[in-house]
């Protein structure tokens, strides 16, 4: 393995450049057309254009990446998270061109993409499940009769689904019938596969997710837990490690679960076990992801080992070169999620130019950006922005210092859930550590903006109002930011 | 010297007079008065997409505030400790914004029509859900703000639409 193509774009993008970096292995940035100066096309050694902007036209467009690898010399595939990460088929097709696949073997991702199957070979393997469907749902008679025995409220999840999409909550039996329609047109239109199944709503529970990670030479081992249980429209926006009501028992028993299953499915490479935790202490199998989290820094930083890294090891046939006894945990980590996106207007997605963008920094803080100042946040992908994250020797220690760097982020162009994400941070329930996945319902919904400093900022506003101008042009003390483009050309005309 | 800016945020419009003297300023923010001293930027003011950005430092009742403002046609964004303030001058300003009760259901965004759920004639609530869109991959359902008669439908599935576009025109009833 010398080469690296990343099919993926954004801020994975340009975190599994690093690690390929690290590794001394080159790595090949895709690009729609509307990504041609996006920070991971910049971040990678080299650049090849797969397509217009759609998705579909691009970024899940199989023969034009696999071109692309061809084109490029990359002798890799790494798929990130979303996109084609868990398309069983990509994947054949990687390997069937002689690449090597940075993930999980094809079969692995096909049983679990199906969570259907996933709950089959869950229960195969001794795991206890969300009390819910053995089938997918295609007779509304015997949906309906299904959804009674279960009780109400309810979840009609995609068979093939991941990210929320294709799901719906169900309180009532008047509802279901609508949520069924809507669940299943969104899940063709987001996996081509409109297969759905019901899911009692196991509330209040926490989401707890096991870290697995498996080499070819029969070595599995746990990274320990994230607690991921902040989410909205079934996104989660704020995730951490530990759990904070982990203990060395039940962290043991939810690992040794994890380990079940994947080793039951022959299972190489990352891969994230999820469960619900209920208020007694007992979990019950949600899903497996077979790829790389969006969450996995919290995890690298309470374990300090590198997974993006391990993942390419572990692909190019590497033993994973260390054992369960090897794996230590130190201090919290908290992740948030900043996306563009209207927390008063239901999470509605925003995009537009990001006029300006500042990082925030300091101990302990990690952040992980996919956008620079001046660059448009496209209308066609994923609204996230940046995650940033903070570690501390306490999880109340890593709170201040993730809300410390979030007072210092700047992100002007979007509506964006900066505000939102400190409110989480500051909420007495969640510094008690009194988390589920309704909690966003049940303490920020519906939500404003608290404007504290309104006055400060008005007198901000008016004073660069009756500033000097600098789109007047020609001013001594203005600049126009120059595009990453104009940058990356200087660069590479200088060099 | 003495300028006064009008500036409008959310509901609210807010009479912003400066007074400056060199570094010192005092600022008339609505009935409030505040006595501040300007710091230098900390770093250059720049232009991109259309938009003036610059960093605003001053020091008012011995803390320093330090925000960045964008300046982007009738509109000004303010990041100050991590929260942003939108406020827009000029009289039509506030227009765009908070849309209730008008009766045309418009495109928040662009995106693309997945299912519209009403047709000219149908009597609606405000709230009643009248299609169906997908933007940045999540399925947002638009609704009716008022009571009324469905009078006009342009909204036709599978098509794409610029935000901002009327998509479905109701009636008071």
């Amino acid at each position: 393995m010398r080469r690296v193509l990343i099919a993926n774009r954004g801020e994975i993008a340009v975190r599994i450049v690093r690690a390929c970096r690290t590794l001394g292995l080159e790595s090949v940035a895709v690009a729609s057309d509307a990504d041609r100066t996006a920070l991971h096309v910049l971040a990678a050694d080299r650049m090849v254009a797969i397509g217009p902007a759609p998705a579909r036209e691009s970024y899940l467009n199989v023969p034009a990446l696999l071109e692309a690898a061809q084109t490029s010399g990359a002798d890799a595939v790494h798929p990130g998270y979303g996109f084609l990460a868990e398309n069983a088929s990509f994947a054949r097709a990687v390997e069937a061109a002689g690449l090597t696949w940075i993930g999980p073997p094809a079969d692995a991702i096909a049983t679990m993409g199906d969570k259907l199957a996933a709950r089959v070979a869950a229960a195969a393997a001794g795991v206890p499940l969300v009390p819910g469907s053995e089938i997918a749902a295609d007779d509304s008679a015997r949906v309906a009769r299904e959804a009674a025995a279960l009780g109400y409220p309810l979840l009609v999840k995609a068979a093939a689904g991941g990210g929320g999409k294709g799901m719906r909550l169900v309180r009532t039996a008047d509802a279901l019938p609508g949520a069924l329609e809507a669940a299943a047109r969104e899940a063709t239109g987001a996996f081509a596969d409109g297969r759905v199944y019901l899911e009692r709503l196991l509330e209040p529970a926490r989401h707890v997710e096991i870290q697995v990670f498996a080499d070819r030479h029969g070595t599995a081992v746990h990274l320990g837990e994230r607690e991921c249980s902040i989410q909205r429209r079934h996104q989660k926006v704020l995730e951490e490690s530990p759990c904070p009501i982990m203990t060395p028992a039940l962290r043991a028993a939810m690992a040794d679960a994890a380990l079940a299953i994947t080793r039951a499915v022959g299972y190489v490479n990352a891969g994230t076990v999820e469960f619900l935790l209920d208020a007694h202490g007992r979990f019950y199998f949600l899903e497996m992801n077979t790829r790389l989290q969006v969450e996995h820094p919290v995890t690298e930083l309470v374990t300090g080992i590198d997974l993006v890294a391990t993942q390419l090891r572990v692909a190019g046939g590497e033993p994973l070169g260390f054992s369960q006894a090897d794996v230590t945990f130190r201090g919290h980590a908290i992740e948030v999620r900043l996306y563009a996106e209207d927390p008063e207007a239901g999470f509605l997605p925003s995009a537009g130019p990001l006029f300006a963008w500042r990082e925030p920094a300091g101990p302990g803080i990690r952040v992980d950006a996919g956008v620079a100042a001046g660059m448009t946040i496209p209308v066609e992908y994923d609204p996230m922005l940046a995650k940033l994250a903070a570690w501390g020797p306490t999880r109340d220690v890593a709170i201040a210092r993730l809300r410390t760097g979030l007072g210092d982020t700047v992100a002007l162009g979007p509506s964006t859930n900066l505000a939102f994400l400190a409110d989480v941070l500051d909420h007495p329930a969640f510094r008690a550590s009194e988390t589920h996945t309704g909690f966003i319902d049940a303490h920020l919904h519906p939500w404003r903006q608290a404007t504290p400093d309104v006055h400060d900022a008005a007198l901000a506003a008016a004073l660069a109002a009756t500033s000097a101008q600098p789109l007047a042009g020609g001013s001594s003390t203005s600049a126009t930011l120059p595009t990453p483009w104009e940058r990356l050309g200087a660069w590479r005309v200088g060099a | 010297m003495s300028t006064t800016t009008t500036l409008r945020h959310g509901e609210h419009t807010l009479e912003v007079t400066i007074v400056a003297d060199g570094e010192a300023l005092r600022g008339h923010v609505g009935d409030r008065t505040v006595e501040a001293r300007r710091l230098p930027a900390s770093a250059p003011p720049y232009a991109t997409a259309g938009a003036s950005v610059q960093e605003i430092t001053f020091v008012s009742a011995d803390r320093t505030h330090h925000a960045t403002v964008v300046r982007h046609r009738d509109r000004i964004l303010v990041a100050l400790r991590g929260r942003t303030y939108v406020f827009t001058t000029g009289s039509d300003g506030a227009a765009a914004h908070g849309s209730v009760g008008t009766g045309k259901i418009a495109a928040p965004m662009p995106g693309k029509i997945i299912a519209v759920s009403v047709q000219v004639g149908d009597r609606v609530t405000s709230g009643a859900p009248v299609l169906v869109m997908e933007a940045m991959k999540m399925e947002t359902t638009l609704t009716a703000d008022i009571d009324g008669e469905v009078t006009r439908v342009t909204a036709v599935a599978g098509e794409t639409v610029d935000a901002g576009v009327v998509l479905v025109e109701i009636t008071p009833a």
